[in-house]
């Protein structure tokens, strides 16, 4: 029995159906673990990492100032 | 952590580089745009010239504004942000370097071979396989440069920007691979290994994921990192970002089969992608909201800063579109929308207003960083958001407008039952007043696209002549999270703040995710027998013929002429039978088109006779008087290569079509044989002679072969086969 008759014997109406409830599942449980966590220093460093960037700056060889 | 501290300078020059080819590319992709959209007035204005046609400039126009405009927009922003981000210079110069000439080396080769007819066919991958593998070669570039900086960076954590930079890397090298797998017949000719239905569930498995992850995903990136920048906040929400990044990297690559909906894709595959697509909603308006709220606070500075209207427009058009999309995904209103101008609108909708107002947000933010001046003119940039805000407006109502009425005026009925405009034509003409309006707004665009340039030129001209180079100071990367900083388990979501630190285990989960989303369509598509049942009657096309759907390729006849007629009674009523996925098994591309500018050929074959034809070809008026088909009179002058007919046969072959080694052998005398003959018939008919080895009697042998093998069928074969479609398990 090749993969091809596996896959060809499958009911594929419900292929959606079962997409859509794995994907709910997966996003519900990273949603929890995102929403119940207790992070908010490592989060509230994350969101300022662009803002980070002129730190430490200094005039180099070359600079006309 | 090392009290030790590491001195380095960032690679600018390459930003201003991509940056400064940004906006010429711009200026050249939407040019072409706007004489395309002045031809579909003025059909006149394609000069009678071959590399002036609407067919070979419209993936011209597609092509240069995704990957010349945008593409040079993404690395200008990615090569600055990713340094910054990472604390550290890009990993090599000379890979930053081949990557810019690279990238303009390919773009200059598709404004050469999509004019000179030189096209695959499938829309945002037209270009012919050397092309495609230099694409593959200078991303693989970009890719090890990139991931090389990562690699030895200073900063442990990767912002979310780098995701979705991440994502885009991945994703579109494997799209791009997949969806360019061709079987070679030429020096700049190929035919996709996949056919019909699947190659069109590849196709758009790859178009749709196109506008995914090289028109979203690298813009939310750099949405992340200079909407922050631009109105000194923070991002709103970090927790948001990662639900952001996650479920759309995840949902985006199932979405693609919506593009197919009523075809002859089986109708698992078409809902799949309208529910993924659905879903979509969710991520897409999470970062829309979590770009808006960032802004919180600095609403203020949104009325003097012409910067951060650019990117509120922006995002609020990002919002818009991503509204729309699962919208148009829903079957029943992609019923009326697929085939119109509704989708052009949409996708205007998203690229004038997201993609290139985040682009042009950028560029002015970028301005004075980058060339260590002030910006030449604020007043400008601020004519420059007006006159583009119109322009979208005028363009998009305008376009939403022509959509919808043709939409309508496609399945309307009178009292009797009959089609009421059953002449295409008229639906065409309908919509040219509103066709002048986008001339107007896309003009208007493009006005503000060249005040840009403008304002860069003469903010280059204030330079310094010679640029300071800001030395940075950062602290070589610690060897791992120091331990206080990875406490916790599943529910302080310790798991991704690792992921965040290891840029290898991230862009594996990224893999993870858009390999499996795709298998789990890609698996079934291909190795279901029932997806596509065959058709006795349908058979490979002759030599001739073969050639001739060349020819419609290069011409880009698929531009404006579908060959799909969906199960909807105004489409069988208009054009005849619905279109079977078996009619198409050597089809090496699909040619199901996205849109109706002219009518549907699927069952054009017989329809006319071959005199017909050639009057059409030579001046589309003579038959049609209101048509605003460009006439082709080359094709009537240009003899066929009988050299590529047999190539063409040959490669066929090598896909699987059924071509016996006598057949093979005597192609180009086939061709020969049946163009006599049809060359024959014209004259018959009172047309001219000498077409015989003319491209126009191949092409006429392609149209008049278009949808007649199933005609062929016996009446209980056809009917057992319509039923065994109708089956759950057929469809």
């Amino acid at each position: 029995m090749s993969l091809t008759d596996v896959m060809s014997g499958l009911a594929l109406q419900v292929f959606p159906e079962v997409g859509f409830v794995l994907f709910g599942t997966a996003f519900l449980v990273v949603a929890v673990s995102l929403l119940l966590g207790r992070n908010r220093p490592h989060f509230e460093r994350g969101r300022r990492l662009p803002l980070e960037d002129e730190i430490g700056r200094q005039p180099g060889r070359g600079d006309r100032e | 952590m090392s009290d030790r501290v590491e001195r380095f300078v960032y690679d600018d020059q390459i930003v201003r580089m991509f940056l400064l080819v940004t906006i010429l590319w711009g200026l050249v992709g939407m040019a072409v745009g706007l004489v395309i959209a002045i031809q579909l007035v003025l059909p006149a204005v394609n000069f009678q010239t071959s590399w002036l046609t609407f067919g070979r400039l419209r993936p011209l126009h597609t092509n240069a504004v995704i990957f010349a405009f945008a593409g040079n927009a993404i690395f200008a922003g990615v090569y600055y942000s990713s340094q910054r981000l990472l604390k550290a210079r890009m990993w090599s110069d000379a890979l930053s370097r081949l990557h810019f000439w690279g990238w303009q080396a390919i773009i200059v080769a598709a404004a050469v071979t999509l004019p000179l007819g030189y096209s695959q066919s499938k829309e945002y991958a037209e270009l012919e396989w050397p092309i495609d593998i230099a694409i593959a070669v200078v991303w693989v570039i970009f890719a090890a440069n990139f991931f090389g900086t990562l690699a030895r960076r200073r900063e442990r954590h990767l912002y979310v920007a780098l995701w979705f930079y991440i994502a885009t890397l991945v994703a579109i090298a494997v799209l791009h691979i997949f969806n360019n797998l061709v079987v070679v017949a030429g020096p700049l000719k190929s035919y996709s290994i996949y056919a019909g239905v699947q190659d069109a569930f590849m196709q758009w498995w790859y178009g749709h994921n196109a506008v995914a992850f090289f028109l979203t995903t690298p813009f939310l990136g750099m949405m992340y990192y200079f909407l922050p920048k631009a109105a000194e906040r923070p991002v709103y929400s970090y927790r948001l970002s990662i639900l952001h990044f996650w479920s759309l990297v995840f949902i985006y690559i199932w979405a693609g089969p919506h593009h197919l909906h009523y075809t002859a894709l089986p109708a698992w595959a078409s809902t799949l992608g309208m529910l993924f697509s659905v879903m979509l909603w969710m991520p897409s308006w999470g970062g829309m909201i979590n770009g808006l709220l960032t802004l919180r606070g600095a609403w203020a500075k949104v009325t003097e800063d012409p910067v951060l209207k650019f990117f509120v427009v922006a995002v609020t058009f990002y919002g818009m579109s991503t509204f729309e999309g699962p919208l148009l995904s829903i079957k029943s209103v992609n019923a009326l929308s697929h085939y119109t101008d509704w989708t052009i609108a949409h996708v205007h909708a998203g690229a004038l207003g997201w993609v290139g107002f985040m682009v042009f947000g950028m560029v002015y933010w970028l301005l004075p960083r980058l060339f260590q001046t002030e910006l030449w003119s604020r007043k400008l940039a601020e004519l420059h958001f007006w006159i583009g805000t119109i322009g979208i407006l005028l363009y998009i109502v305008a376009i939403y407008a022509a959509g919808l009425t043709q939409g309508l005026m496609f399945r309307a009925f009178d009292e009797s039952g009959r089609l009421a405009y059953p002449d295409f034509i008229e639906t065409t003409v309908r919509l040219i007043p509103m066709y002048w309006v986008r001339v107007l707004g896309g003009g208007l665009y493009i006005t503000g696209v060249v005040l840009c340039a403008w304002n860069t030129v003469m903010t280059w001209r204030t330079a310094p002549a010679s640029y300071q180079e800001v030395v940075h100071e950062a602290p070589p990367l610690a060897p791992a999270y120091p331990a206080e900083a990875a406490p916790g388990g599943f529910r302080r979501a310790a798991w991704h703040r690792r992921w965040e630190g290891k840029p290898l285990t991230f862009s594996i989960w990224v893999v993870v995710a858009v390999a499996s989303a795709s298998l789990f369509e890609i698996v079934p598509m291909f190795l279901i027998r029932s997806n596509v049942p065959t058709i006795a009657s349908v058979k490979p096309y002759t030599p001739l013929e073969l050639h001739g759907r060349d020819i419609y390729v290069s011409e880009g006849c698929n531009n404006c002429h579908s060959q799909m007629i969906r199960p909807i009674r105004s489409e069988t009523v208009r054009y005849g039978e619905y279109s079977k996925p078996g009619e198409f098994v050597y089809d090496h591309p699909f040619l199901w088109g996205s849109r109706r500018i002219g009518p549907d050929l699927q069952r054009i074959g017989g329809k006319y006779p071959n005199l017909w034809h050639v009057r059409h070809m030579e001046d589309p008026r003579s038959t049609t008087p209101q048509s605003i088909m460009p006439p082709y009179p080359w094709l009537a002058k240009r003899p066929i290569d009988f050299t590529a007919v047999e190539r063409g046969v040959a490669a066929q072959v090598t896909l699987g079509v059924p071509y016996t080694p006598a057949e093979v052998q005597g192609a180009a005398d086939s061709a020969r044989e049946q163009g006599r003959q049809i060359a024959q018939s014209i004259v018959e008919q009172g047309g001219p002679r000498g077409l015989e080895e003319t491209r126009l009697v191949a092409l006429i042998a392609y149209l008049q072969r278009l949808g007649t093998d199933i005609k062929k069928m016996p009446a209980t074969a056809a009917g057992d086969e319509r039923r065994a479609e109708a089956s759950p398990a057929g469809r």
